[in-house]
């Protein structure tokens, strides 16, 4: 007979994971519930997290954003800081399946589904987040990029469950974006999905920049090709707007083609490799411009012969 | 194990016993006999089961009845009172926006959601609602002219302006993006 | 003939939607009785093999379980074909055995105790390998061992059917041709995708038989179909058809029912066997994926000297429906051709059963001719629209199987669809003028489809307070042609509103016969049955009211539900008084009426096998489609679509405007995002996060052009609607893809990566 537990706080909630192997924490419910239903998925219980206090509050303050189990893709989705601060992770929310998967399933739950394809994923990655997982032995804290192991699979250990995501303040002007490649416009998961965070100095210097990939290898994948845009020089202020400077363009399909080296795709239903891979410098090229451009908000003033 | 649950629903309140792993979908249907809610995948893919959940839609083939105990649960059934249809199904009516009528429940709750949320929706934001609500027979067109004939009519009307049931509205559900700017000039991100 | 020229009734709302809207309307899916069990049914996981064994005796004695039965319980396993197997499975997913439980999750747990042992055997999954002999044989061993003959000579016997046409010397117009395009077009299986699965609800009655209750389009074809499967007389077995939440031709038959019965009658207990989404996707009867080769000889000047198709289509595991003659018809086109030969094979494999989508037929042979029609169009350096103008059938045309065509529109409907579409005067510079990474291009297709046929009856009968019913057991799948259509009808002739008229729907054994909602045939055929009736009801009235009133009959017309003398409209007796006396001294006020009409004659010399003949009082249309391709993605966005289409006589234009959005917009899915895919005889993606439907967000509103030139037969001229929106939306929009990237599509769907590695390919060479 299936378990169901409701906790009163994570402490409660990691107790019961360690006491009954085999339970699993329900979040949203979007990905367990069918996959349980369907015959997919044996659980033993469910740990609820609705009886803990604020479980589903996002705190947004000057060190940054912390996520809890309960977060909902909506919730961030509507939360105006987010998308000031982190536009990349606000994207990637809106992206998800639709409405009424957005008010039920968590930032959280995406993680820890650990699709290849989870749009969040790869926004936390360029992002720099911080996995905090809690069990009876303590809290631990796991940086993004070393949480996936595998498709389905990160490095939570039994009794462990994710307290929250904590992603640091921007490192300067940011910009982000999150760039899907879908067939249909909404309800569809990623062919090849592109995060990309940029930060600039006030005289339009990359100080950082991170692009992250969806839908192109076993996990969620954080590329190294922001090298090719760290310490460049992007856009100059020029007269309460932003000036284009030549050569981003160049800067940017170096970056592309990085991240496309960088991917190992596979075929499978919704593409074919070949496909998948053709398509992430287009996806990472126009994930840097929108990033860019919300990094450098105001009409661009694009000098003749600055090819854009 | 059956859990004793309280669940609000169009306003009245019941208790039901239910087992862990019954749905919502499940405990409106069978449990109180709401039949209007509709199952079309039981995997969250079609949206004929939504039912606004404290005011937000939600496929309640996603959620476990034990989940929202205590939780006010909006169907297509509250829509009607005494006083008559809801503005948004005379609106379907008016414009022929059902045929087989499976998907018109779910259909009907997320507009519902939408303009209790956003009473003057743009055609974009309408469809990006109703996103998640599978229609095969109408190809939608006469579905996002209803809707918007409804806000127009609500907006007429002093009475539909107070506030909705529930705790609709207390956060926005969904908050439509339009950000043209950070576009690359050559075209911007797939869907963005 | 111009758009809506006068409005045939008033507009009110049908009374199904008044309950639809409010979820009160009755579904399958909310029928629930005393007692009632569920069942689940266990499916072959294999592409084709022996069953050796079935071992049911663990699941029997499971929890909950009240029967479970296999094809040992039908009376007859060769009458079981297709409904549960007996000898061999024919494709990963034919129904095995199946066990009613108290609960679903019962009956789940159960199928995994059933043992099944199989002998594997080789299986076949592209029709043209089916197509060869030697081929592994996917039918029943027995009916297979017979080598075909005539027309299949040489062929596997998985040929199931073969339907040729021959008109004209087809050598010497390819000898006699300045241009010969030749092409070869492939279309995938998609499934109709309603959103409520087939259901069936059964219960047993001893000693009086079954009853039930089912998602179809005809509970007629549902009690011929259990009645000879249980070897019933149709005595014992009762259909009632609640609503259907969607068909679109995937409910035409029985599927569930028999098995449904079969666990009823065993348990003794009411029996709700549903489909999961994914047996729905697996085991319903999706649309015939199909290979078109078509080549065509053209004169300079346009003229289409001759044209050549050799059509196959993957029926999968069993024979199904009859797609592939009329799509021989289809597969010329409108146009007049001096020579024509069409070979038409329909061809077995091991994958689920292709069967009645929506046009069936359609789409696959619009596809190929109206793509091939801008391929010939832009060989010969004409417009494509005027090349179609040039070359489209007038009155007195006749077909390739020499059917003399009337009340032909196809002109009509490509000049509004394309003035709407606002297409380029010089579409071949606008095409080579395309540049960037976001090309748009316009695209055009036509396209012509019968009215269907079959028997349909109607009561209609006065009753006591002068309103009127109509009954019918025509099955109203949400068009409005039953609930919106028959009331307008028999408002019409007995000059009431349409409200004051009630559709009053039975179940087999209370109802009327109708043979079923398919084939755009319900308003054509129900409708003139029920203006039959009603003008046997009328005629009734009339003679009773001038013998009460001492008036000749001729005098009298209808008003304010009565009868009154047009000379002295004060003279009158009312519908009420009528019925009392009516029922009362004279006989009953209860009108009966069927449609029957001929057939279009044919010449029968031109057609082999079973392609369509004749095309019964067609209608025409087209659609014009604006599109935007993303030339670095591939993703085609539709900006607008356009459809003109002739109904004949629009009895009800808010109806026919969703029948014609909502047909465009399903074969809009077909074109862009749909597709069964299978891999090593599996089903992939039997589910809507896969099989991808278009959502609110990937589809404008179609701006749908009403057109009226009255049929020959049809009651007030009306012609078949339903099924032409699926048509030509598929040509329409690779046409609009070509002009804006000058790259042809030669397969749906139309997929991003489709479109990109073929704009790729057309770069590198």
């Amino acid at each position: 007979m299936l378990e169901y537990h409701r906790p009163a706080s994570v402490e409660e909630a990691v107790g019961v994971l360690a006491g009954r192997p085999g339970s699993v924490v329900l979040a949203g419910g979007t990905d367990l519930v069918p996959a349980y239903r369907a015959g997919r998925q044996s659980v033993r219980g469910y740990v609820s997290l609705r009886g803990i206090p604020g479980v589903g509050e996002l705190s947004v303050g000057a060190d940054g954003l912390v996520i809890r189990p309960l977060s909902t893709h909506a919730a961030v989705a509507s939360h105006p800081e987010v998308w000031a601060r982190w536009p990349a992770l606000a994207w990637a929310c809106q992206s998800v399946g639709s409405v009424q998967v957005r008010n039920l399933g968590t930032v959280v739950g995406n993680i820890c589904h650990a699709s290849p394809a989870a749009d969040t994923a790869s926004a936390l990655l360029t992002l720099g987040a911080v996995v905090e997982a809690r069990s009876l032995q303590g809290t631990r804290d796991i940086p993004i990029a070393e949480f996936f192991l595998g498709s389905g699979r990160t490095v939570l250990q039994p009794g462990e469950m994710v307290s929250a995501i904590r992603v640091p303040p921007p490192a300067g002007l940011g910009g982000g974006a999150y760039v899907k490649i879908s067939p249909r416009r909404a309800m569809d998961i990623a062919v090849v999905g592109a995060a990309v965070s940029l930060w600039l100095d006030e005289n339009g210097r990359c100080l950082d920049c991170r692009v992250a990939l969806a839908s192109v290898a076993p996990v969620p994948l954080l590329t190294g090709a922001g090298a090719a845009v760290v310490g460049q020089q992007l856009a100059l202020p020029h007269d309460g707007t932003w000036e284009l400077v030549s050569g981003v363009h160049d800067i940017f399909a170096q970056a592309a083609q990085l991240a496309t080296e960088a991917a190992s795709p596979i075929s499978d239903v919704r593409a074919s490799a070949d496909y998948r891979r053709a398509m992430i410098p287009v996806a990472v090229r126009r994930a840097l411009w929108q990033a860019l451009g919300r990094a450098t908000p105001g009409e661009w003033v694009i000098r003749e012969g600055v090819q854009a | 194990m059956s859990i004793e649950i309280t669940l609000t629903v169009n306003r009245r309140e019941y208790k039901v016993d239910v087992e862990p792993t019954r749905t919502l979908l499940q405990v409106l249907r069978d449990d109180l006999a709401l039949t209007g809610t509709k199952e079309g995948c039981d995997a969250g893919d079609c949206g004929a089961c939504t039912v606004l959940w404290d005011g937000r839609p939600v496929s309640s083939c996603l959620v476990l009845a034990v989940e929202a105990d205590g939780g006010h649960i909006e169907t297509v059934e509250g829509l009607a009172d005494e006083q008559g249809l809801h503005v948004l199904q005379e609106a379907f009516l008016e414009h022929g926006a059902a045929q087989c009528g499976f998907c018109t429940p779910g259909m009907l709750m997320s507009a519902k959601a939408l303009l209790d949320n956003n009473p003057h929706p743009s055609e974009g934001e309408i469809r990006t609602a109703l996103a998640g609500n599978l229609c095969r027979c109408t190809g939608y067109g006469k579905i996002v002219a209803a809707v918007k004939h409804a806000a127009e009519a609500m907006a007429a009307s002093t009475i539909t302006a107070l506030a909705p049931v529930a705790t609709a509205g207390d956060t926005p559900s969904e908050r439509v993006v339009v950000d043209h700017r950070g576009e690359a000039p050559e075209g911007d991100g797939a869907h963005g | 003939m111009a758009s809506t020229v006068e409005r045939f009734g008033p507009q009110w709302v049908r009374q199904d939607l008044i309950d639809k809207v409010q979820g009160k309307a009755l579904f399958t899916w909310d029928v629930k009785l005393p007692g009632m069990l569920h069942a689940r049914v266990l499916r072959a996981m294999v592409p084709h093999a022996l069953i050796k064994r079935i071992d049911v005796s663990k699941a029997a004695k499971a929890p909950g379980v009240e029967a479970v039965v296999t094809a040992d319980d039908l009376p007859d396993p060769v009458l079981g074909v297709g409904v549960l197997a007996s000898h061999k499975v024919r494709y990963a997913g034919d129904a095995v055995a199946a066990v009613a439980a108290r609960t679903a999750e019962q009956a789940a747990a159960a199928l995994a105790l059933i043992e099944v042992e199989y002998e594997p055997l080789p299986a076949v999954f592209d029709p043209e390998e089916a197509m060869a002999p030697g081929a592994p044989l996917v039918g029943d061993t027995a009916a297979a061992a017979a080598q075909p003959e005539g027309e299949t000579a040489g062929l596997s016997p998985n040929v199931a059917v073969f339907a040729g046409i021959e008109d004209g010397d087809i050598e010497s117009a390819f000898a006699e041709a300045d241009v010969i395009v030749e092409e070869t077009y492939r279309t995938q299986m998609v499934h109709q995708a309603y959103i409520e699965p087939r259901i069936a609800v059964a219960q047993w009655h001893p000693g009086r038989g079954y009853e039930i209750w089912t998602s179809t389009q005809s509970v007629h074809a549902v009690r011929a179909d259990v009645a000879i499967v249980l070897k019933e007389p149709q005595t014992r077995v009762i259909v009632h058809g609640p609503f259907p939440g969607g068909a679109f031709g995937g409910k035409t038959g029985s599927e569930l029912e028999p098995i449904v019965c079969l666990l009823a009658r065993k348990s003794g207990r009411p029996v709700r066997l549903a489909n999961t989404r994914e047996e729905e996707f697996l085991v319903g009867n999706p649309r015939h994926p199909s290979i078109t080769y078509i080549r065509s000889a053209l004169k300079k000047d346009g003229t289409i000297l001759g044209r050549h198709v050799r059509m196959i289509m993957d029926t999968g595991a069993y024979p199904g429906g009859s797609a592939i003659g009329v799509a021989a018809l289809l597969s010329t086109g409108p146009y007049r051709i001096g020579a024509v030969k069409v070979e038409g094979y329909s061809v077995l494999t091991n994958k689920s059963s292709c069967g009645s989508f929506r046009g069936p037929g359609g789409p696959q042979a619009d596809f190929a001719v109206e793509s091939h029609m801008d391929s010939c169009a832009r060989a010969l350096g004409m417009d494509p629209v005027a090349f179609r103008l040039k070359n489209a059938w007038v009155d007195g045309d006749r077909s390739p199987t020499g059917q003399v065509m009337q009340s032909v529109s196809v002109k009509e409907c490509l000049e509004a669809a394309a003035k709407a579409i606002g297409w380029p005067s010089d579409p071949n510079a606008a095409a080579a003028g395309s540049t960037g990474t976001r090309r748009r291009g316009v695209g055009v297709a036509v396209g012509w489809w019968f009215t269907g046929t079959g028997a349909s009856t109607v009561t209609v009968k006065l009753n006591d307070d002068g309103t009127v019913a109509v009954q019918t057991t025509g099955m109203e799948l949400g068009s409005g042609s039953v609930y919106a259509s028959l009331p307008a009808i028999v408002a019409k002739e007995l000059n009431l509103h349409p409200s004051q008229v009630v559709v009053a729907h039975g179940d087999t054994s209370t109802g009327p016969y109708d043979v079923g909602s398919w084939g755009s045939r319900i308003t054509y055929n129900l409708g003139g049955a029920a203006r039959a009736a009603a003008v046997d009801l009328a005629g009734m009235l009339k003679d009773e009211a001038a013998k009460r009133l001492g008036v000749s009959p001729d005098g009298l017309a209808f008003g304010d539900q009565s009868v009154y003398v047009q000379a002295d409209p004060q003279k009158r007796l009312g519908f009420r008084e009528l019925a009392r006396v009516m029922y009362r001294y004279s006989g009953p006020p209860v009108g009966r009426g069927s449609f029957v009409y001929p057939r279009p004659g044919y010449d029968r010399t031109r057609v082999r096998g079973d392609a369509s003949g004749a095309f019964n009082d067609p209608a025409y249309f087209a659609q014009a489609v604006e599109v935007e391709v993303d030339m670095e993605t591939g993703q085609v966005t539709l900006l607008r679509a356009v459809a003109a289409q002739d109904v004949g006589r629009a009895i009800n234009p808010q109806g026919i405007e969703g029948q014609i959005e909502g047909g465009m917009v399903q074969a809009i899915g077909q074109a862009l995002y749909e597709e069964m895919v299978w891999q090593g005889g599996k089903l992939v993606n039997p589910n809507f996060a896969d099989y991808k439907l278009p959502t609110a967000t990937d589809v404008p509103a179609v701006e749908s052009i009403i057109l009226e030139k009255p049929s020959t037969q049809g009651p007030y001229g009306v012609k078949g609607v339903g099924e032409p929106p699926t048509c030509p939306t598929l040509a329409a929009i690779a046409n609009a893809v070509y002009q804006a990237t000058g790259v042809r599509i030669y397969e749906t769907p139309l997929t991003p990566e489709r479109v990109f590695m073929a704009i790729r390919r057309q770069n590198s060479s």
